[in-house]
């Protein structure tokens, strides 16, 4: 039953079920399990088309599910329509009701509860204050500006207190700076309300800054689900080491078998070594990912050739100097890539590399991480 | 210099056609009503005399409009005009309504057939088409026989010269008038606020009432002015279809011009007429800027 990726949880407060989407001929969404906690702030990370957006709208009850289950709760809500489920979304348009104000919009769905007039003036100052629009509540959508109107929208999500808030891309639209000063804001309210949080992002970095997990999506399938940490240190495959930060990966060609076994490096010639590994199969492929800033550079010690294993020499083709870091590009002697950085202070040696150079690349073996696909 | 010259190239035709074609021929109307009548070709007097370049000797006054208060024909004819254009503007819309509704949530490849299919009658006369009608509903005309031969009705039922055909040929002609501007604002409506709406608790149908509803306003205005101010002005369709106690606007305009030759009073009667039109929706229009 369950599925290796998205695994089982006892305290799942969402639990989705093998739910699969199909559009004609595409699956949208395909064979997806991903139990979520209660109080966490889960992002659904991938690209266009990966089919996030798809799994996030079923859950809200937009798109109906070709099969597969969604419970909260423990209650099976795949039949329940979107008016009647215990969920809010924010939609990337933010929908605001441009016939309403501000007020009005964020009352909307307490009306719908049939709320006292009372109670839902009162719950909309109170949210009003929490999103930090207090005196903007006459004001109609078009009279906002950007930053404001997602503040709206998010306040009217929150409005009936939903078991589970949904976020389509909710940051999309705004600026780079007003981009970064909104997640930590939405961080701060998250953990005020304590509300479950699911937000879909295809920002890799947006998802590693304020999710508690992440799940990573692609073609429809989920690739990985795991701590920001996990997925950056412990990516699951390619595709994911490549998605989430950057990575230089070392193809390699298993030799051998038992305790003699080794990878060889198809490009680097010598040894690869990797944090760990299972014993694997004689003459199969398999990747090495290695993080750039784990990648370490040395000028070239003269006379001896770099034999030992995760070593590799090269020549220095690319220095990008972006102040607090420099990025580093070294062309291997095979041709191959391989990026690194420099963070804190140069020292003397290193201040002195100019493109050209006859480097020496190395990695220790509990920053290479072995990957079979 | 050229600039400004090249701006005026620009605006100057159109109002030099408006004032061609409707200003002079507005004020020529206005001088007629308030002229006497007189058994002459022109039929009426004029109401000054000319001095060189200069009107002299007024002799106009406005004895034409409170014969139109005395007599209740005219006012009947205004009010039962005004009547009629309203329940034919409110059939409309209800007709119209889910049409376009339709329309605007089609797939797009059959958006463009059914909106053709709601121009088609356009492009035949209109004529044609109420005559078409008038052998629909005539004595021995389709619909009768139709349902005699059915056996539903012994006896032909009596549907032409009654308010049935105007309210309903009324309804044919101008729908198209109606589907169109509800169209234009259904199919703008965002999607999104639809989803956002059911997501926060309402029913398709609340939904429809606190979202699409008062968002269509503005096609719904449109529509229904496009509908209303042809119909109170409406001549051939009272003509043939009506009975001969329906009084409609035009058709006393016509009988003012065309059978008792008053000029001077059927004058009046148009430039009432347009006045009825015209200020409510200079109001509306002003009340529409003002909430904007």
């Amino acid at each position: 039953m369950s599925d290796p990726v998205g695994g089982k949880d006892r305290d799942a407060y969402l639990s989705i079920k093998q739910i699969s989407k199909h559009f004609a001929e595409v699956k949208a969404v395909d064979d997806v399990s991903l139990d979520i906690r209660q109080g966490e702030f889960f992002c659904l990370l991938g690209g266009s088309g990966s089919g996030k957006s798809t799994l996030l709208r079923m859950i809200a009850g937009l798109e109906i599910a070709t099969s597969g289950h969604i419970e909260i709760e423990g209650q099976d809500i795949t039949a329940v329509p979107p008016w009647s489920r215990p969920v809010n979304m924010m939609f990337q348009s933010y929908a605001l009701f441009p016939h309403m104000n501000v007020e009005k919009n964020i009352a909307y769905g307490l009306k719908q509860d049939g709320w006292p007039k009372d109670a839902m003036a009162e719950r909309v100052n109170e949210l009003l204050e929490l999103v930090q629009l207090t005196g903007y509540g006459g004001r109609k959508p078009h009279q906002l500006s950007g930053g404001q109107r997602q503040r709206v929208a998010l306040a009217r999500a929150l409005a009936r207190k939903p078991k589970v808030l949904l976020l389509d891309e909710p940051l999309s639209a705004l600026d780079k700076k007003l981009r970064e000063e909104t997640q930590r804001q939405l961080l701060a309210i998250q953990q005020e309300i304590g509300t479950t949080f699911i937000m879909v992002t295809h920002d890799q970095e947006e998802a590693m800054s304020i999710a508690t997990r992440i799940g990573v999506m692609d073609h429809g399938k989920l690739v990985q689900v795991d701590t920001p940490r996990e997925m950056y240190e412990r990516p699951a495959n390619r595709f994911i080491a490549g998605f989430i930060g950057q990575v230089n990966v070392f193809e390699g060609k298993v030799e051998g078998a038992g305790k003699a076994q080794k990878i060889i490096g198809v490009d680097t010639g010598g040894e690869l070594k990797a944090a760990e590994h299972s014993e694997l199969q004689d003459g199969s492929t398999v990747w090495i990912a290695v993080r750039p800033e784990r990648v370490l550079l040395k000028t070239k010690s003269r006379g001896r050739a770099a034999k030992a294993a995760n070593k590799s020499s090269g020549t220095l083709s690319d220095i990008m100097y972006l102040g607090g870091v420099t990025h580093l590009t070294v062309t291997l002697d095979g041709g191959k890539l391989v990026r690194t950085m420099i963070s804190e202070h140069w020292d003397e040696d290193e201040a002195k590399l100019n493109i050209g150079d006859a480097v020496e690349i190395s990695f220790e073996q509990r920053a290479a991480v072995l990957l079979d696909s | 210099m050229t600039q400004r010259l090249k701006r005026y190239l620009v605006v100057i035709p159109p109002f030099a056609w408006l004032l061609l074609f409707f200003l002079i021929p507005f004020f020529v109307v206005f001088q007629v009503s308030l002229a006497d009548l007189r058994l002459q070709r022109p039929p009426f007097t004029s109401i000054f005399e000319w001095d060189g370049w200069w009107p002299t000797n007024f002799t106009g006054d406005l004895e034409n409009y409170w014969f139109l208060l005395e007599d209740s024909l005219y006012i009947n004819s205004y009010l039962n005009s005004l009547k009629t254009a309203f329940f034919s503007s409110l059939v409309c819309l209800a007709v119209g309504y889910p049409i376009a509704y339709v329309i605007a949530r089609a797939s797009p490849n059959w958006r463009n057939t059914l909106l053709l299919l709601v121009i088609l009658p356009f492009w035949t006369s209109s004529l044609l088409r109420i005559y078409a009608l008038i052998g629909m509903y005539s004595t021995n005309g389709f619909i009768n026989t139709t349902l005699m031969k059915i056996g539903i009705i012994s006896e032909p039922l009596q549907m032409m010269n009654t308010d049935f055909a105007v309210y309903s040929a009324i309804v044919i002609t101008y729908l198209p008038l109606m589907i169109l501007p509800l169209y234009a604002t259904l199919q703008k409506l965002d999607e999104d606020l639809l989803e956002a709406s059911s997501d926060l608790g309402a029913s398709p149908f609340k939904s429809f009432w606190q979202v699409t509803l008062p968002l269509s306003a503005p096609g719904i205005i449109a529509g229904c002015l496009l509908v209303f101010i042809p119909a109170v002005g409406e001549y051939v369709i009272p003509a043939l279809m009506g009975g001969p106690g329906q009084l409609m606007i035009g058709k006393t305009l016509w009988t003012e011009y065309f059978n008792n030759r008053d000029w001077p009073l059927a004058s009046s009667v148009a430039m009432i007429m347009l006045a009825v039109l015209v200020i409510p929706m200079m109001w509306l229009r002003n009340a529409q800027s003002v909430r904007d």
